[in-house]
């Protein structure tokens, strides 16, 4: 595997992952695995390394990305069971593993449509609810809960501008009421606001999840102010792995700006304690932290 | 005695503009001042001087150039609002799906023709910002393909009267048309494309080897172009001023080429349909003459002040009868001089300024040695363009690359721009020097 394609497919994942849900971002994958199998041109023995390798970049991103990692496990899972790359040509190969591709990704599908129809039911009329990031509550939820007449208001906390911006353009399009303010705001709204709702890259076995940059500060502030926390994930999210496997990006640049130069250190993504969540809702319903276990992928 | 005064005094006042033009064009060149700024300055020193009076100095401003310059930066500024170019790179980008030969070959032509019929900076504030975004995006190194851009914009602008300001000078000041310029140059000039092209490709193709083999670029390329449509797709798109803004370049176009039908000059029609543009787009009038360049307009303008300054003092005829006419009065040899000679100048010196002072000298050159078909002209022309490229302070559009390619963290040193940009004026050079040979036999 070329170290150059890893960081350059992190690197997209990365960027991808600002303005679209995890679920989203995955389903975007599978379609990028699946038209890079039609282009691809190799002798019919080298596709399963071809394939293997884009695997491999997959689960070892930075950070590790759900529900994508477990599809690919499940890809990988079934091409295992079944003998795909045995006396068959390229073309055959190549629609075989295209149709398992489609498969997952209809899967996925399904689970976040019943996300949605999950999620919607914990919204109520009246309710001010706060959003920071584009996961799965700002693209599903919220928009299928306005279709169905449902009368609520969303507070954005803006931390990044191209995450933020995103969020307005889902509400904006859904027509949705929403006020932005800065996060370090949400002090002066908590006697308006009733609910949190968040997303996630990863939910570990070890109790933790793995989420957007900048989601640990809202959740623990909610967490102190007694407002329910929502996270709203598909089962796919959930792994098996710890959350220090989970391999957080660290990036460390050199800025300069106003006369000053100096090194920033940030994080790709946030760990936090399931603790702090109050519900976990999945395509499933509400499920309980501790049986996180009995979801996960293997 | 007093015929020795008045020696002294004509002396000293045809001293006065050369001092002045030198020191402006040294600090042109060397960017010590803004360039409209050091023009303006020198045309005042020359006034307050009395060496020229102000009406003088209004009659030397050549209005024909500033009109079209004026006209095709409003139009292009209302095209570029629409969203127009957006669209256009994006659409590149997806067909080439991420094969670095394709990104060179199709952002090489588009950039070529958007700089034969825009000006060439627009060109590369439009290309370079994507073409970066995505061969880094590919893991590629963006250098060579913002280098590329840079060079091919100012060959893809020498192929028409509109397309690169010494053309525009050329032709409004020597009254070519549009169709003149397009029919003679556009040969060479798709000859040069395809030489320089190859050549990168060459000198390069180890960057360039395809990616359809490796699985893992191809997903990068899909992943890619799900983030660049993501962005581009927060531009706002106005259909109905794009329609409006196309319609009046194609009529513009339209008009060039039936000049001499019409007799319609290209500094009328360009400021004519933005005019009209300005009116039917009911656009925000003042928030479009913020984007208009009035810096350069204003440099042009002093320019013309200070040469014609030189021309009313008898010193380009100097320069023309004891630099170029001594070499004798071979057509071949005056043609392959002013070409090599601009070719070299222009690569560091500003080509606006050199082409100004130029078009008078060689107006004296064809008083003694006429030389048909224009030729000598189009020698200026592919000269003055085609050296453009030796250094990064060449032509205008290779500082704006080489200051976006910054932004956007690549670096490129003047020697990394110079290493090819030496070879390619060369090729250009040779190949120009080849066509006009050929030419001037066939016309002898």
């Amino acid at each position: 595997m070329s170290n150059n394609d890893q960081l350059v497919l992190d690197a997209l994942f990365r960027d991808i992952v600002k303005f679209y849900s995890s679920s989203q971002t995955s389903i975007i994958t599978l379609n990028a695995i699946t038209a890079a199998i039609t282009e691809l041109e190799c002798p019919t023995e080298d596709f399963k390394m071809e394939l293997t390798t884009v695997c491999d970049i997959i689960k070892n991103s930075q950070p590790r990305m759900f529900p994508i990692d477990n599809l690919i496990i499940l890809l990988e899972k079934e091409l295992q069971e079944k003998d795909y790359f045995s006396d068959k040509d390229i073309d055959a190969r190549k629609t075989a593993v295209t149709k398992i591709i489609e498969s997952l990704e209809e899967r996925l599908n399904d689970d976040m449509n019943e996300l949605a129809n999950q999620g919607v039911k914990h919204i109520e009329d009246g309710d001010h609810i706060i959003l920071h990031s584009v996961e799965e509550g700002a693209e599903l939820l919220l928009p299928e809960a306005k279709r169905m007449g449902k009368n609520f208001e969303v507070l954005i906390l803006r931390q990044d501008l191209v995450k933020t911006k995103q969020v307005i353009n889902i509400l904006d399009t859904a027509g949705i009421k929403y006020t932005v303010v800065p996060e370090w705001d949400l002090i002066h709204f908590f006697d308006k606001v009733n609910k949190l709702f968040i997303g996630a890259y990863a939910l570990t076995v070890d109790g933790k999840f793995v989420s957007d940059s900048g989601t640990s500060n809202i959740v623990s502030e909610c967490h102190i102010h007694k407002l329910p926390v929502y996270l709203f994930a598909p089962t796919l999210e959930i792994t098996n792995t710890f959350s220090r496997d989970q391999n957080i990006y660290l990036k460390d640049e050199s800025v300069s700006e106003s006369g000053s130069d100096y090194n920033l250190i940030s994080h790709s993504s946030d760990i936090v304690s399931l603790d702090l969540v109050d519900h976990i809702i999945t395509e499933h319903g509400a499920i309980d932290k501790s049986k996180l276990a009995d979801y996960c992928t293997t | 005695m007093e015929h020795a005064v008045q020696h002294s005094v004509q002396h000293t006042s045809t001293l006065i503009p050369i001092v002045v033009f030198l020191i402006v064009y040294a600090a042109i060149t060397f960017e010590l001042v803004n360039k409209a700024a050091a023009t303006l300055a020198g045309v005042g020193v020359l006034v307050v001087l009395h060496v020229i009076n102000e009406h003088q100095a209004v009659g030397f401003i050549d209005f024909e150039t500033l009109m079209l310059l004026t006209g095709m930066m409003i139009l292009v500024t209302l095209i570029k609002k629409s969203g127009f170019f957006t669209i256009v790179s994006v659409r590149i980008a997806e067909i080439t799906k991420g094969s670095p030969v394709k990104i060179l070959v199709l952002f090489s032509i588009v950039t070529a023709l958007m700089s034969a019929f825009l000006d060439n900076v627009t060109t590369v504030l439009i290309i370079i910002p994507i073409i970066i975004e995505l061969t880094r995006g590919l893991g590629l190194n963006p250098k060579n393909y913002v280098l590329s851009q840079a060079i091919i914009s100012n060959i893809g602008g020498t192929a028409t009267l509109i397309g690169d300001p010494p053309n525009v000078i050329i032709g409004s000041k020597v009254g070519l048309s549009f169709n003149q310029f397009i029919l003679t140059l556009s040969p060479i000039v798709i000859i040069v494309f395809v030489f320089v092209l190859a050549y990168i490709w060459f000198t390069h193709r180890v960057e360039f080897k395809p990616i359809n083999t490796n699985m893992s670029k191809l997903v990068a390329v899909q992943l890619l172009l799900e983030k660049i449509r993501y962005e581009f797709s927060n531009i706002t798109i106005d259909k109905k001023l794009m329609i409006k803004g196309l319609t009046c370049l194609t009529l513009a176009i339209f008009l060039f080429i039936t000049q001499t039908i019409t007799g319609l000059a290209p500094g009328v029609v360009a400021l004519g349909m933005a005019m009209v543009l300005l009116i039917i787009s009911k656009a925000d009038v003042e928030e479009i003459l913020e984007e208009v360049e009035w810096s350069t307009l204003l440099f042009f303008t002093g320019l013309f002040i200070l040469v014609g300054a030189l021309e009313e003092y008898g010193v380009i005829n100097w320069i023309a009868q004891n630099v170029f006419m001594n070499v004798g009065d071979n057509p071949y040899v005056l043609v392959l001089m002013v070409l090599w000679v601009a070719g070299i100048a222009s690569g560091f010196l500003d080509n606006i300024p050199f082409t100004i002072t130029m078009i008078p000298i060689i107006h004296l050159i064809l008083e003694s040695t006429p030389i048909p078909n224009n030729i000598l002209w189009w020698a200026l022309a592919l000269g003055a363009c085609f050296g453009g490229n030796i250094t990064m302070i060449g032509a205008s559009a290779n500082i704006v690359s080489v200051g976006i390619a910054k932004k956007y963290g690549v670096e490129i040193s003047f020697i990394d721009f110079m290493k090819k940009g030496v070879i390619v004026t060369l090729i250009s050079l040779t190949l120009a020097s080849i066509f006009l040979v050929l030419y001037l036999r066939a016309s002898l």
